[in-house]
């Protein structure tokens, strides 16, 4: 599997049964953030 | 002088308090024979003997308790954890007993020992347990000083303050910087006074700065390449490197920022009750009116670090770190 494959919100996911509001916050920024500028 | 990495500063630094001070001893899973996994302990053992520079067993609650044992009877213990992940076995010594020994016996005993670990969140590409910041759960403990020297010059100056303090230091290095970059380093002994910050990039109130960044550790290298691209654009931008997460140099920190009006923290580890939670209430408290933006982070999220595979979802590039500036730039620009 490449790298890239894993997907940043496979990674939130897993550690918590449910995702905190902070977490959601958190990836829901960072989610814009690579959509607009990639991640190298 | 001599043209050091951190391990080389870190093993000079270890050599000259071991010949300085005969009550010093250093041990932990392969440092005596091997040296150390990362070579830290390198011809130490040749040189003070086994008895001072010995291998121990991976258990590493045994590790820290015996050097309870030791520092209570008047040794000063060096003990190596091959990365801070393994810190977690220790926690019950560490924190039920280490940090509050002076506490509990009314000052009448101290506890003087250096605990070292590599820290990074990512860039090793390990397993479980290998890429971990865990540096605010020691600093939320009283009775431990936690340091993390980035540079080699300050490993050295760090490491023999560490060494001659009263009290428990927790000392973390960036694993990513053991090798490179290389710096000189003054010869003999010399000491960096626990709990001060070094200001790398400071500009004169009269020159209107516009921003300050606090960092520690490895993502001070990355700080420094970005805050020199947005002094090409025009930007005044003051870099801290904390070195001491605490006690930490708020003296320094505030009046940056009574300057700049605007911080920005950046560190790896999880966002939430973090070094950077610390640093901004404080902020908030003493700088409030100065303010021109929100004071802002760039952080780890509050999730364990993934695998390898994950990893660069982690990094935190030089290239964020000058969009996060940019953008508090321009609030309500």
């Amino acid at each position: 599997m490449n790298k890239k494959d894993t997907k940043l919100a496979d990674i939130f996911q897993y550690t918590y049964a449910k995702m905190t509001p902070q977490l959601e916050e958190q990836l829901a920024e960072a989610q814009a953030y690579f959509a607009k500028e990639g991640n190298n | 002088m001599a043209l050091y990495s951190n391990i080389q500063a870190l093993t000079n630094a270890l050599d000259i308090a071991m010949e300085r001070d005969k009550t010093i001893v250093t041990y932990g899973e392969d440092v005596g024979f091997a040296g150390g996994v990362f070579r830290a302990t390198r011809g130490l053992q040749k040189k003070h003997g086994e008895n001072r520079c010995f291998d121990a067993p991976i258990a590493e609650a045994s590790l820290v308790g015996i050097a309870a044992g030791m520092a209570f009877n008047g040794l000063r213990p060096i003990v190596e954890l091959q990365f801070q992940g393994f810190a977690y076995p220790a926690f019950q010594q560490l924190f039920c007993h280490i940090a509050r020994f002076r506490n509990r016996t009314r000052g009448r005993f101290t506890c003087p020992m250096v605990i070292r670990m590599p820290v990074n969140l990512w860039g090793l590409k390990g397993l479980e347990h290998h890429s971990e910041a865990i540096e605010a759960m020691f600093a939320h403990a009283p009775g431990f000083k936690v340091v993390i020297p980035s540079k080699p010059s300050d490993v050295k100056g760090l490491m023999l303050a560490a060494v001659e303090c009263d009290d428990p230091v927790i000392f973390l290095e960036p694993l990513r910087n053991y090798y490179t970059p290389k710096e000189e380093v003054a010869d003999g002994h010399y000491t960096i006074e626990i709990g001060k910050a070094k200001q790398i990039i400071k500009w004169e109130a009269s020159d209107n700065p516009d921003l300050t960044i606090v960092t520690y550790g490895p993502l001070v290298y990355d700080c420094e390449t970005a805050v020199a691209k947005l002094q090409q654009e025009g930007m005044k931008i003051e870099l801290i490197d904390l070195m001491t997460i605490h006690p930490w140099d708020e003296a320094t920190v505030v009046a940056s920022v009574k300057k700049t009006g605007r911080i920005l923290v950046v560190h790896e580890a999880v966002k939430s009750f973090s070094v950077s939670s610390e640093i901004i209430t404080t902020i908030n408290e003493k700088c409030f009116e100065y303010l021109q933006c929100p004071p802002a982070r760039l952080t780890g999220y509050d999730v364990t670090v993934p695998l390898y595979q994950g990893e660069h979802w982690f990094k935190i590039t030089e290239k964020r770190i000058i969009d996060k500036v940019k953008t508090m730039m321009t609030y309500l620009a």
